[in-house]
Formats: C-alpha cells, sequence, structure tokens
C-alpha cells in the first residue's frame, strides 16, 4: 500500500487532509511539526512514498527542510509542498529541490482536496516508475570495467 | 591742552588700557564699573555711573557706580521712566549724541531732579556703536562745579563709552549665537513637532526680547495657518486659531514667503488683527518671518513688542532681530522636515509590519479555510453515497453529516474568533478615555473569571484605595482579563496559585524597578506615580530569551488564536502611557507587571503604600 506523511502544525488541516486521503485508501502517517516531521522521516524502515508538508511551520523554511530530509532518507520519495495562497517564491525553491509539485492551499475556486488527491496519485505513480526502472536498471547484468 | 591733560589725568594711555579691557574675557559688569570709576578719575568728577537700556520695558537701570555718595536706594533709580524729553538722560538716548551741562540749575528743563543735592555740572554720554543704532545704555559724570567738564574730557569719556557699546553687542552677539547653537541642537533631537515648536517659542524669547511670539503651521489639509504655540495670552487657542493663507500681515508672510517688520501694525492696510497677543494699544512692533521647508513655506513665526513705556525711547525691531528670526525660521523649517522624513520612515517600517502581519494572517486564514473546505469536501462525499437527493440518510450517515457540521461550525467559530483578536490588536491603541479605578477594574476582571477555575487558588492582594486613572475600562478589562486567561488556561490541569495584586508607586519607585516607563504626559505622569498591577502564577514561568519575544504578535506556545494575545495586552497598556514586562524568575512562575500613570488627583493619600 502507498504510504503518505503529512507534515502540518495545524490540527484541523492534518485530519482533513488525512480523511480525505484515507478515502482513497492510502496508509497515511501524520507529524505535527517540522521536528516530528523530520524524525518520522528518519525513522520510518522503508521510507514514505509521498510526503506532504507545510511550508511555513517553525519559519518559512520548514518545508524546505522536511524535503531534504524525506530526499535524504530516500531519494525517489515525491514530496508536495502546501503554500499559504500567493506565496510562490519559496514553492518555487522547492521545486528547484526536487519537489514534485506545490499546492496553493487556499485557492480560491478550486476543490483543493481534489487537486491533491491528483497530485498524489501522479506522485505516487512516478515514484512506482522510478523504482521499476531501477529495478530493471539492477537485473541488467554486471559486466566488469575495462 | 597738553597741560589740562595731564592736570586731570586724561591720559591717553590709560585710555587704550581701558579700551583693549573691553575685548577681555572679564564679566561685563566688573568692566563697566571699570569704566564707570575710570571716567570719575579721568574727569575729576566728584562721581559717575552708567545705566543700561531695557528694551522691552524701555526704561534705564544702573548696573554700574563710581564716586561718592552712593546708596542702595540710588542705585535702584530707573532713569528715564516716565522722564519727560527734556532731561539730559531723555536727550541722549533720543538723539545718540554726548550733552555737556555746565550748570544744571540753569540750563535743564524746570522737571529736572538729580539723584544728588548740588548737583551743577553732568556730563552723559551715550553707549552705542553709531548714531543709528538704538542707544544701549548711558555713561554719565556729574560735579558739584559749574562747568566741570570740558570737550576733551567728552572725549575721553565718549572713547569708554564705545569700548562699553563694543562689548555689549559683543554679549549680544555671542548671547544670539549660543541661543541659536542650542536651538539647533535641540530641534534635532525634539521628539515630535508639537514639542519642537513649543521650544522653538522659549527659545526664541531669550534671545530677542519680546512681548509675545506665536509660531502658526500650515495644515496640510485645510490649508490654513493653524497656530501651534505661543507665550502667552494666546495659548488656549493653540490649534484652533488659524488664518487664511493670504489673510492678514501673518497670512501676507506665508503667500509671499517673505518677512514683514513693521512699527505699528495696526497701520498696516494688511493688518487684520484676527488674533492678537496684546491689545492694538500695546502693539508696538511687529515682526514675522516665513518658516520654509523643502515644499516651500511651511508656516510663519511671529513676535511682537509692546509699545515702549517713554516716549522716545524706540521699540522696533531691527534688521538684526529680522536676521536672527529667519535664522530661527530656518531651522525650524530643517526640523519639520526632519520630522517629517522621520514620519514617513516610521510610516514604512509600519507597513512592513503590516506586510509581515497579513503575511502570517493569510496562512493562519487559509489554514482555516482549508479544513472547512475538507469537511465540505467530505460532507459532499458522505451525501453523495447516501444515493439520489431525495433518498433518506440512515442513522450511520447522519452521524457522520452531524460530526461534518460541527466540526464545520467549529471552523467558523475559529475564524470568527481570529477575526475578533484582529480587530483588537488593530484597535489597541483607539481608547475612549474616562476616569477609571484600576483598582476597580482588577476586582472585576476576576470576579467574571475566576470563580468557574476551582482547581487554582485565587490571592488578591487589593488595598482600600483607589487607583484613579485615565482609562478605557472595556480595553483595560479586556487586557487584564487576557493576563489571568493567560495564566490559568496553562495551569488550570494541575492547578496552582494564582495571585493579583494592585497598589499605588511613586514615580521614583517605579522607575527604580528599572522599567522602560514613558515620559510624564502633561497632568500626569510621575508626579502622581503609578498604578502597579501584579499578575502572578507559580507555572514554568518566562525563559528569559523569551521575556521580550512573547509580547511580539503571532508568537504563541497555545495551538489557538493567532498569538496577539500579549501583544494587544502591551498595546491597550501602551496606549494608556503605561508599561508592561514580565518579570518572574523562568522556572518559578510567570509575573506579569502593568503600570499605569495616575491622575493627579486623590494626591493625598500617602505615596507607595497600599496593599
Amino acid at each position: 500500500m502507498c504510504r503518505i506523511l503529512i507534515v502540518d502544525d495545524d490540527d484541523s488541516v492534518r485530519v482533513a487532509l488525512a480523511r480525505r486521503l484515507q478515502r482513497e485508501g492510502y496508509d497515511v502517517d501524520q507529524a505535527a511539526s517540522e521536528s516530528e516531521g523530520s524524525r518520522a522521516i528518519a525513522g520510518s524502515d522503508r521510507g514514505y512514498d509521498v510526503v506532504i508538508t507545510d511550508m511555513s511551520m517553525d519559519d518559512s523554511e520548514s518545508g524546505v527542510r522536511i524535503l531534504e530530509a524525506a530526499v535524504a532518507r530516500d531519494v525517489f520519495t515525491e514530496v508536495i509542498v502546501l503554500t499559504a495562497y500567493g506565496n510562490v517564491a519559496n514553492a518555487v525553491e522547492c521545486m528547484k529541490r526536487g519537489a514534485f509539485d506545490y499546492v496553493e492551499k487556499s485557492l480560491p475556486g478550486v476543490d483543493v482536496f481534489e487537486l491533491l488527491v491528483l497530485k498524489v496519485e501522479q506522485a505516487a505513480q512516478r515514484r512506482r516508475q522510478a523504482l521499476q526502472t531501477v529495478r530493471r536498471l539492477e537485473q541488467f547484468p554486471r559486466t566488469p570495467p575495462a | 591742552m597738553g597741560e589740562d591733560l595731564t592736570r586731570s589725568n586724561l591720559s591717553f594711555k590709560t585710555l587704550s588700557k581701558y579700551a583693549r579691557r573691553a575685548v577681555g574675557t572679564g564679566s561685563v559688569r566688573d568692566l563697566l564699573s571699570d569704566y564707570a570709576r575710570a571716567a570719575v578719575a579721568a574727569t575729576g568728577a566728584l562721581r559717575g555711573f552708567v545705566a543700561l537700556a531695557e528694551f522691552d520695558a524701555g526704561g534705564l537701570v544702573i548696573v554700574a557706580t563710581a564716586g561718592a555718595d552712593w546708596t542702595e536706594e540710588h542705585r535702584r533709580n530707573r532713569l528715564a521712566d516716565r522722564d519727560g524729553a527734556g532731561t539730559i538722560t531723555a536727550r541722549v538716548a533720543s538723539t545718540c549724541r554726548p550733552v555737556c551741562v555746565g550748570d544744571v540749575t540753569q540750563a535743564v528743563a524746570p522737571d529736572y531732579r538729580p539723584f544728588f543735592p548740588g548737583v551743577r555740572s553732568v556730563l552723559a554720554v551715550p553707549i552705542a556703536l553709531d548714531a543709528e543704532e538704538r542707544v544701549r545704555g548711558i555713561l554719565n559724570v556729574e560735579s558739584d562745579h559749574a562747568d566741570a567738564f570740558t570737550r576733551e574730557h567728552e572725549a575721553y569719556v565718549s572713547v569708554l563709552a564705545y569700548s562699553a557699546a563694543l562689548r555689549l553687542a559683543a554679549e549680544d552677539l555671542r548671547a544670539r549665537e549660543a541661543a541659536l547653537v542650542q536651538m539647533g541642537r535641540e530641534l534635532a533631537v525634539a521628539p515630535d513637532i508639537s514639542h519642537l515648536t513649543r521650544r522653538v517659542v522659549e527659545i526664541a524669547g531669550d534671545i530677542l526680547r519680546f512681548e509675545d511670539c506665536s509660531l502658526f503651521l500650515i495644515d496640510r489639509t485645510s490649508r490654513r495657518l493653524v497656530l501651534k504655540a505661543t507665550r502667552g495670552s494666546l495659548r488656549d487657542q493653540v490649534s484652533s486659531a488659524s488664518y487664511e493663507v493670504g489673510e492678514g500681515l501673518t497670512g501676507w508672510v506665508a503667500e509671499h514667503g517673505k518677512s514683514v517688520r513693521l512699527g505699528s501694525p495696526d497701520e498696516d492696510p494688511r493688518h487684520k488683527g484676527l488674533y492678537r497677543e496684546i491689545t492694538p494699544v500695546e502693539a508696538g512692533a511687529f515682526l514675522a518671518v516665513p518658516i520654509k521647508s523643502m515644499d516651500g513655506v511651511v508656516g510663519v513665526l511671529r513676535v511682537l513688542r509692546r509699545n515702549s513705556t517713554s516716549p522716545w525711547f524706540p521699540n522696533d525691531f531691527t534688521e538684526a532681530d529680522e536676521e536672527v528670526l529667519a535664522t530661527i525660521a530656518s531651522q525650524v523649517g530643517a526640523a519639520i522636515d526632519n520630522a517629517r522624513l522621520l514620519d514617513r520612515v516610521v510610516q514604512s517600517e509600519r507597513m512592513a509590519a503590516w506586510g509581515e502581519m497579513s503575511a502570517m494572517t493569510s496562512h493562519q486564514i487559509g489554514n482555516r479555510v482549508f479544513a472547512l473546505k475538507g469537511a465540505l469536501n467530505e460532507l459532499e462525499y458522505v451525501v453523495d453515497v447516501a444515493g439520489p437527493p431525495d433518498a433518506p440518510l440512515d442513522a450511520l450517515k447522519r452521524r457522520d453529516v452531524a460530526e461534518l457540521l460541527g466540526e464545520m461550525r467549529d471552523g467558523v467559530a475559529r475564524l470568527e474568533e481570529m477575526l475578533g483578536e484582529f480587530r483588537d490588536f488593530v484597535r489597541a491603541g483607539a481608547l475612549a478615555l474616562a476616569p477609571v479605578d484600576a483598582a476597580e477594574v482588577v476586582r472585576e476582571v476576576v470576579a467574571d473569571t475566576f470563580p468557574r477555575r476551582d482547581t487554582m487558588r485565587l490571592e488578591v492582594n487589593l488595598g482600600d484605595e483607589s487607583l484613579p486613572v485615565q482609562a478605557d475600562a472595556v480595553k483595560l478589562k479586556r487586557a487584564f482579563a487576557e493576563l489571568v486567561e493567560n495564566a490559568v488556561t496553562m495551569r488550570e490541569a494541575e492547578g496552582g496559585t494564582f495571585t493579583v495584586t494592585a497598589r499605588r508607586l511613586t514615580g521614583e519607585a517605579a522607575q527604580q524597578r528599572g522599567m522602560a516607563l514613558p515620559a510624564p504626559v502633561s497632568g500626569r505622569g510621575p508626579a502622581a506615580g503609578y498604578a502597579h498591577v501584579v499578575f502572578e502564577d507559580d507555572g514554568p514561568g518566562v525563559a528569559e530569551e523569551n521575556k521580550e519575544r512573547i509580547f511580539q504578535p503571532f508568537v504563541t506556545s497555545r495551538s489557538r488564536g493567532m498569538g496577539l494575545g500579549l501583544a494587544i495586552v502591551r498595546g491597550i497598556i501602551e496606549a494608556h502611557h503605561g508599561a508592561i514586562a514580565e518579570t518572574g524568575t523562568p522556572g518559578k512562575g510567570a509575573r506579569f507587571e502593568v503600570f499605569l500613570p495616575l491622575t493627579a488627583e486623590n494626591r493625598g493619600s500617602p505615596p507607595g503604600v497600599g496593599a
């Protein structure tokens, strides 16, 4: 089953998001702060498939550090960053560092939950493909260096 | 003639010595006493004196005497106060020429009364730099002999008088320069424009002797010249008295950016006499200069002198006076530019703070909305799965729906709470002030918030005496209640003791507590002392590094709210010209100390005592 970690210091945000993703059949863990999130990532035995993190928790760079922690643990973990509406600068920074995508939390007129379900699906798929590619590469017979 | 000089001690050697002394460093009084003695010695006079003009009153005051028979009573005599134009002093002062009378019993007006009986000859010379200048004073020698003084005596005494005039002029210039420098210094550090304008009229008064001085500034919205500071009778009309630009003499100065200097302002066609510092009968001289800043004329500084009490003693403002006033005005203009630039800096800092605030707020509100949308999304799902729109909800779905609705109701309530908090924060400084007893407010707050908390022990130390403050009772209650709630919600679970103390504290005692208390506002502040209210608990307290930080907006250890609570408290207390600080020992408990300036009434009760 696809494992997801939600990192957000706002209880109601976490609860709403976890409920929606569980409805889709995902296995969802929650972390209520940046440090809790980092610990969860480091402590997981097979890594998370997708990490959804709030951008601004302890400070406005918290999301970037969660992204770094996740990629350090498993280079194929896909990270989706949640940002405040209109705060694109940090989101762009995350994209540069390899985030899968960013989603603005309160995008007017958009059902952000459906959007997130879609993004998580795409992220999970990209991870599966990446892992398959790696597996296929590993199946090639090893040739000794010339 | 050489023989004459020797006989009467008219030594030019001593004269040059005296003249040199004029530029020395000794006091003016000593110098003038020396000159009086020198004049007496050189002319063989019986006695002599120096009298100086009082420009504002129009009289002459004896400042140095020499020779025989002087008593304190003689020295207190004021000359030319009400004398007619015919007296010797009057003639010297009005013509600025020496007067030498060989026999006063013959040659002077019938109402002439010398200080001393038996005086026959009088030699009086003006103390003035030139005949055009206003006479600064008189050097006078007299003798019991008729025709005691010669042309040579006159020349000698005139040189002494001229030297005295030089020194007096130098003193004046030095005093003006010092005052201008002082003004420049003060204006550079004046905390605000109203303080600045008040100091301007005070310092200008010290430099230019005048009856009254008023400062008008052009209001930026109404474009009218509004009285901002004055020394005398117009005080009650500060901020209300105003001229149209172009109206009256003051308005003319503002419109044309030029000075006006007049002997009798009432005769000028531009004069309107709307706001008078002195009655038209008394008005002697008028001087007004424009205050210019980078944006052109921003105001007018005007000074007035009363009519001289002696008809021959002119009281007009001189060109030098005008120059001084223009210098003051240019400094004021520069200071106003500075103050307005500073305003702009403060404004932009405030905008930056708003920017940060709106970012924080939008994040917080964004989260609430996100959660609401989540509940809505789920609700749609639950209802959808239930089947067609008219199908009945089964009991299980009904419970889900009720749960989600509860969640949404909670979400909306939290949004409202945040808006309320935000509004309180923004409006913390908008107060409806009235006389309030701070002790009573504490009592009410405790009564409102405490009965519901039976896990905590409450200690209230309120004396019998009232703590009269000018306050917005509702806002003050809000601030105190926040401090109580803050302690209580954190400690409720494990219990503990909460202590509230309110008492009177003198200004000195408050200062000694190391609080950065705001400067006294007029009529209040340290003179009357402070209401000192302390909220203490025995919880974990506040770590040293957080003592200042907790008062900043958006800092919170609680999961609810926006973290504006203590920022609102500080905002309210500071708007009351008070101060608040957390002074507890980390690990032993939090301790919030509030200081509010008491109003002056009730000062009869002994300070520093109380509960």
